[in-house]
């Protein structure tokens, strides 16, 4: 039962919207159809939707004000259907579908125009178009149920005068209908539908339920009740599966129903197609080929596809994922050279930070800092830990990486790493990487970084290099007192007042609480000194 | 041909589907509602087409004609049909291939792949031992395809399959080679005197050059006495030696003298695979045994000297026994060794054979010969590139030791690069045998090597 | 039975057979160890001391690319207990030669067996991520260890192998490849830049080319001695070599490589070629050409005679040349001969 529980759960609903739209549309599409006027509802859907996208230039939100809008929607639908409804006319030496084309391609352009007027315009008119079905609630929906239900009322109780319309114009007109008053009618109450439909599933999946079933059903039916009947079943059908297939794939379900409509319609088709033939064989074969033929232009498509780049990115994907030293030193160069995809490759970079070989690991480390990637840093504080990386040239990498890289959380990592070093110089280059990096709140961790400057400092086994360095950075982050020239008198100094220590986030070192937080190098009016330069490791 | 009349095809369907939704459309008033609808009509028309209705006004003979037409209309479509599923399959190949490679696997054997092809031109017929005419051909000799791979840290394998010029025929896949060897014991700890066992199918390690695949020969023909006593099916000019199947057992003596290495094989292999023994379908049911001994030694670095002994013995009913000797030189410098170097060296065959006369039945008479045979050769490399080397063989017919070849050969060889190498060479025959006499040839081959490359057994330049 | 002279013989091998390991066991317990190239048995010698017995399978100035294996190759390696060869593609020849030894503990994979080049940082990777073996050298340049640097990974992955084998010298393994690093650190940066900032310090600058350049930030140039210092006129030289050789010398010492004599690595120039090269040489201002004796002399003299340039002998391998001993007299040599020929 999880699958239907799953189904339930996200499908439920917009199932539910499909269905109750597709049972008045698909009534519609009939009378579309046998109009033959197919093109009206997708030029009244995309003026609803054009009536939207003003009602929001307005100032109004569609989501938050949903009856401004819709009404909005109404009025400019209902002048569609004024238009529409004078413009059929009778002597027709132009076309009626010309008309209407035109109309749509101007409510389609003049979204557009709008879209670019406020902001998330675009997003707008794409949903307008492809619909937001998976995301109907519960108060949408009945309001979409009942305005079906309502309209639906309304054209059950005119059917007749409608149907007679539609089947037959000339003959209505002899009979002392008015053509135009109840076209004007029928296209509002259409309107009306559209209205609503639109704003939930979407100019083009609602074209799509007034059309496509009515078109099916018009193959294979001449009877209005057969047709409606195959037509409410096959819009369920599609409907269903349609859902399916994009929870399952993670596609747009607007447009994927729409697919799958024109995919059951082709389908049919060939049925039909076959069932004429009495499935002879030759018609088979007939089928077959054009299936192949189609599936040869897909297939040449698919030859045809420009090779270089992607071919690269997936080729160094394959090395990134070898394992072999030497493959993933190739696809860390290649990686380089495409910064724009390091969404793609900065996952398979990430892991090779952990890599068995050193060198790999090296380049690695220098290929995420290049990038600045934020992901690095956690993996890079990982290296820190005790034992881990064994390679000194490595360490240093990783020393480099995490103060280019910026991230404060790092410091902790640093200082009980530089605690735990066993080269002098590298010891010196985390204390220093920790006191730049550091944010407020870190003031006894910071003394630890202390004690490793102080200490390399006063070992006389450590190079001389390194001792000055510990030297040079202790006088830069810490409040030392000048007076403390040589070792023994740091090491005291340092002893006495390591307790009274605080961070002091504007001067960027460690001060004794109560002083001033200048530093030594402070301007005469007692502004903060620029951050010193550090000794580069 | 087939093609217009698939492209004939494929246009008269594209008209087909392009005029078909004018045809779907049904017929309505002339007020032409003609929509362009945004999602595609089946292109089959919904209402059927009318079958041939049978109309009783019609005279037979126009309903005779009628379906005469409609069943070359069949016939037409069923052909056009026919060539439409033949380009698609060759697109689907097309779009299988240009797919990118799948993902390498580290632990696939190493292949190498060598190709082969010769052309010769003679002033006489010739012919090999299988009554084919050769002479005045171009043959795609051979492609050779060679894996290896260790099998686990026990042993190697080694498979050469040869596709060869079946002369005539066609290709034939032959397993030039394909065995194990073992290189740890596994209840022994360490392999006595470094013991490495080979068993399977293998070239069978009896004197120099038997050993040699054709594509690491330096000249374009196996001299008379490997393709003569040891084995050819299609002559000198095709692959031939004794490939049998058995075990080898191979030793390396301990070192007495220093600098001086003594190896010995003893392999028992299965008799009857050797020219030998005279395509004697009995020989099969023995084993034959052989020996073989060599001694290799270095003087001063670039002098590098190797003497063998080889020894077959077959029991049976018409036991025959082989010997031979090998000797080689060469001299290659340590410094610039690769522009420079002289291999000299020949081998001596005896034995005495008996086999079946007149057929191959087990009663027939048994004749017994004691033939030899025997060739030298020199080969001076001129420069980086280019070879030059001449051979003479000479040898008795092992089913008429009265009756002697001799082969008077020199050859030009040039390598661009150790992939690729272009031979010249030219030969005089003359014979005995009236068939085999007084021939001139000049040969040309070609040698290809793509993929691992394995290394060349140390005395072969390339 | 003795009276066969087969049965005689055979009997006396098989006396030589069983004699062969007692004879071992009586002499002194030496570690026999085989390497490819002279260097690594330099190294071996170096790290090993006395424990162990080396024999260097190339001669000096032979084409390892090249060199085909000759069966007393396997004699040796059938004997030995540590096999090291230098990896990288540039001895390919090492595995016909273990196969054929039948010495299970040399093969590929077990302890016995030492890849020398194992974690070292290799240059010219090839470019193309193609999947077809055209290239001769996939994994990079393999011609490491004429970088001073890279020896000091040689030389730990040979100890550590060394002491795979022998674990009872494992302690005077360790205590000779630390001498080793140190003398090699002493004689590439001097002892007063080795006291400044530590060995780890500086190779790990070194790794990444910053060594000059941080030195002469800091002050401490002066410092600098060893091979760096004495190379110092050769920072910025121009050179030709003749096969691509050397890389990983010329980055540490400074010098640029503008070109090679090989039209292609492993073929050798077309006179249409050196005419190009000639051109090159004479715009460019080369003065050096490298022609490492293991190639002839006549195309390198050829051109110096055209161009005026003056070539260097330049021996890759211990004992390529009269005075290189061992690893430390070869970068001399090297140094000596450059500089001399950059005058």
């Amino acid at each position: 039962m999880g699958y239907l529980d799953g189904l339930i759960a996200i499908n439920g609903l917009p199932l539910l919207a499909c269905l109750g739209v597709s049972g008045i549309l698909v009534y519609l599409g009939m009378h579309v159809v046998e109009r033959k006027v197919i093109f009206v509802d997708l030029a009244l859907a995309q003026i609803a939707a054009l009536g939207v996208m003003w009602a929001i230039l307005m100032g109004y939100d569609h989501e938050a004000e949903p009856l401004p809008v819709t009404l909005y929607s109404l009025a400019f639908t209902a002048v569609g259907a004024l238009i529409f409804s004078i413009t059929r006319t009778r002597n027709e030496r132009v076309p009626h579908e010309a008309l209407i084309g035109i109309i749509y391609v101007t409510a389609t352009a003049g979204g557009l125009v709008l879209a670019d007027r406020f902001a998330l315009g675009t997003e707008a008119l794409k949903e307008l178009i492809a619909g937001r079905v998976a995301l109907v609630t519960p108060a949408i929906l009945i309001k979409l149920v009942i305005t079906c239900a309502a309209v639906g009322a309304a054209f059950a109780g005119l059917h007749r005068r409608l149907i007679r319309i539609s089947r037959d114009p000339a003959a209505a007109e002899a009979a002392g209908i008015s053509i135009r008053v109840w076209d004007f009618v029928f296209y509002l109450l259409f309107g009306i539908l559209i209205t609503q439909s639109v704003a939930v599933l979407g100019v083009l999946p609602v074209f799509a339920y007034l059309v496509i079933p009515a078109v099916a059903a018009a193959f294979l039916f001449e009877s209005v009740r057969a047709r409606l009947l195959f037509g409410w079943g096959f819009a369920g059908v599609i409907s269903l599966v349609g859902l399916e297939t994009a929870r399952a794939a993670q596609l747009d379900p607007g447009p994927t129903i729409v697919c799958l409509f024109a995919a059951a319609l082709v389908l049919l088709g060939v049925f039909l197609f076959l069932r004429a033939r009495r499935f002879a064989g030759r018609a088979i074969a007939q089928v077959a080929g054009m299936a192949a033929l189609f599936a040869a232009f897909l297939g040449g498509t698919l030859a045809f596809k420009k090779p270089q780049r992607t071919d690269e990115l997936a080729a160094a994907d394959e090395f990134a994922r070898s394992g072999d030293p030497t493959r993933m030193r190739q696809a860390l160069d290649s990686f380089r050279r495409f910064p724009d995809e390091r969404a793609r490759w900065v996952p398979l970079v990430v892991p090779m930070v952990d890599s068995p070989d050193p060198v790999v690991r090296d380049q690695a480390i220098g290929l995420l800092v290049e990038i600045r990637a934020p992901e690095a840093v956690t993996p890079l504080v990982a290296r820190l830990g005790a034992g881990v990386e064994p390679d000194d040239n490595t360490r240093e990498s990783v020393i480099r990486a995490l103060r280019a890289l910026g991230d404060p959380a790092a410091v902790p990592a640093l200082i009980a790493a530089a605690g735990r070093e066993v080269e002098p110089d590298l010891a010196v280059a985390m204390a220093v990487a920790a006191f730049e990096l550091a944010g407020a709140g870190l003031d006894v961790e910071l003394r630890g970084a202390g004690d490793v400057l102080v200490q390399v400092a006063g070992d006389d086994g450590a190079p001389r290099a390194a001792r000055r360095d510990a030297i040079d950075a202790l006088h830069a982050h810490v409040a030392i007192d000048p007076a403390a020239v040589d070792d023994a008198a740091r090491a005291a100094w340092w002893q006495a007042h390591r307790g009274e220590l605080t961070w002091s986030a504007e001067g960027h070192r460690l001060v004794l609480a109560g002083a001033p937080t200048a530093g030594p190098d402070a301007g005469l009016d007692g502004a903060p000194p620029p951050p010193s330069p550090a000794p580069a490791p | 041909m087939r093609v217009t009349t698939s492209s004939f095809a494929i246009t008269a369907l594209v008209v087909a589907v392009g005029s078909s939704p004018a045809a779907a459309q049904p017929a309505d008033a002339p007020s032409a509602t003609r929509p362009a609808p945004p999602t595609p009509t089946p292109s089959p028309s919904p209402a059927p087409p009318a079958p041939p209705v049978a109309d009783p006004a019609d005279d037979p003979a126009a309903r005779a004609t009628q379906l005469a037409d409609l069943a070359d209309a069949v016939e037409d479509l069923q052909g056009e049909n026919e060539d439409l599923r033949s380009e698609v399959d060759d697109l689907r190949e097309r779009v299988a291939a240009s797919r990118p490679p799948t993902s390498p696997n580290a632990l696939n054997p190493q292949i190498t792949a060598f190709l082969n092809g010769a052309a010769r031109f003679d002033d006489q017929p010739v012919y090999t031992p299988g009554g084919e005419r050769i002479d005045d051909r171009l043959f795609m000799r051979t492609l050779e395809l060679d894996f290896r791979a260790a099998v686990d840290p026990f042993a190697d394998a080694v498979a050469t399959l040869a596709l060869e010029n079946e002369l005539g025929e066609g290709w034939g896949a032959d397993l030039e080679e394909g065995y194990v060897v073992v290189k740890r014991l596994p209840i022994v700890e360490a392999a006595p005197l470094g013991l490495k066992l080979k068993l399977g199918r293998y070239r069978a390690p009896f004197g120099l050059a038997n050993r040699i695949h054709m594509h690491d020969l330096p000249w374009s023909t196996r001299p008379l006495p490997i393709s003569r006593f040891l084995g050819n099916e299609h002559g000198e000019l095709f692959e031939g030696g004794w490939n049998p199947v058995g075990a080898d057992a191979e030793v390396i003596l301990p070192t007495i003298v220093d600098g001086a290495v003594i190896e010995v094989n003893a392999d028992i292999v299965d008799g009857g695979d050797v020219a030998w023994s005279g395509a004697d379908p009995e020989a099969h049911r023995h084993l034959g045994y052989l020996g073989h001994g060599n001694l290799f030694f270095t003087v001063a670095d670039a002098h590098d000297v190797n003497l063998g002994v080889s020894a077959y013995a077959e029991r049976g009913a018409r036991p025959s026994r082989l010997f031979g000797v090998d000797l080689l030189y060469k001299w290659k410098p340590i410094a610039a060794g690769e522009f420079h170097s002289v291999v000299l060296g020949g081998e001596f065959m005896w034995g005495d054979r008996r086999f079946a006369r007149d057929g191959d039945a087990a009663d027939a008479p048994t004749g017994h010969t004691t033939p030899w045979a025997a060739y030298g050769f020199g080969q001076v490399q001129l420069s980086w590139h280019a070879y030059l080397g001449a051979r003479f063989d000479i040898a008795q017919d092992p089913a008429d030791d009265r009756l002697t070849t001799q082969v008077a050969a020199g050859y030009l060889s040039y390598y661009t690069s150790e992939f690729l190498r272009f031979r010249l060479g030219y030969e005089h025959r003359w014979s005995d045998l009236p068939t085999d006499d007084g021939i001139d040839s000049a040969i040309a081959e070609i040698n290809v090597v793509f993929g691992a490359h394995p290394t060349e057994p140390y005395w072969v330049n390339r | 039975m003795l009276r066969s002279p087969f049965a005689l013989v055979a009997t006396a091998l098989v006396a030589l057979a069983l004699a062969a390991p007692t004879v071992a066991l009586a002499g002194p317990k030496k570690v026999p160890v085989v390497t490819t190239l002279n260097v690594l048995a330099a190294v071996t010698k170096a790290i090993g001391g006395d424990r162990v017995a080396v024999t260097a399978l190339a001669k000096p100035n032979q084409d390892p690319h090249t060199l085909v294996a000759k069966p007393t190759y396997k004699v040796a390696a059938k004997n030995a207990r540590l096999f090291v060869e230098l990896g990288l593609g540039l001895d390919g020849w090492a595995s016909a030669v273990t196969d054929a030894s039948g010495n299970p503990d040399i093969q590929a994979g077990q302890p016995g067996r030492v890849i020398a080049s194992d974690g070292v940082a290799t240059k010219e990777l090839p470019t193309t991520l193609s999947k077809s073996w055209g290239d001769i050298h996939p994994q990079g340049n393999p011609h490491v260890w004429l970088d001073p640097v890279n020896v000091k990974q040689i030389a730990a992955n040979i100890a550590a192998g060394l002491g795979r084998v022998d674990p009872d010298g494992k302690a005077t393994y360790d205590a000779n490849l630390k001498a080793f690093q140190t003398k090699l650190d002493v004689a590439l940066y001097g002892q007063a830049l080795l006291d400044e900032y530590g060995a780890s310090k500086l190779e790990r600058l070194s790794r990444r080319n910053e060594l000059i350049d941080y030195l002469k930030t800091k002050g401490t140039y002066d410092k600098l001695g060893g091979w760096l210092k004495r190379a110092e006129p050769l920072r910025g030289l121009k050179i030709v070599t003749y096969h691509k050789t050397w890389i990983y010398f010329c980055d540490r010492f400074g010098l640029a490589i503008t070109g090679e004599i090989e039209e292609k690595p492993g073929i050798p120039p077309s006179q249409d070629y050196l005419a190009k090269l000639i051109a090159r040489i004479k715009a460019e201002g080369v003065r050096v050409l490298f022609v490492d004796p293991i190639y002839p002399s006549k195309d390198g003299a050829f051109i110096a005679g055209k161009t005026g340039a003056k070539v260097v002998a330049s021996p890759i391998d211990v004992g390529g040349a009269p005075g290189t001993g061992d690893y430390f007299a070869l970068i001399d040599t090297l140094i000596t001969r450059s500089l001399a020929a950059a005058k």
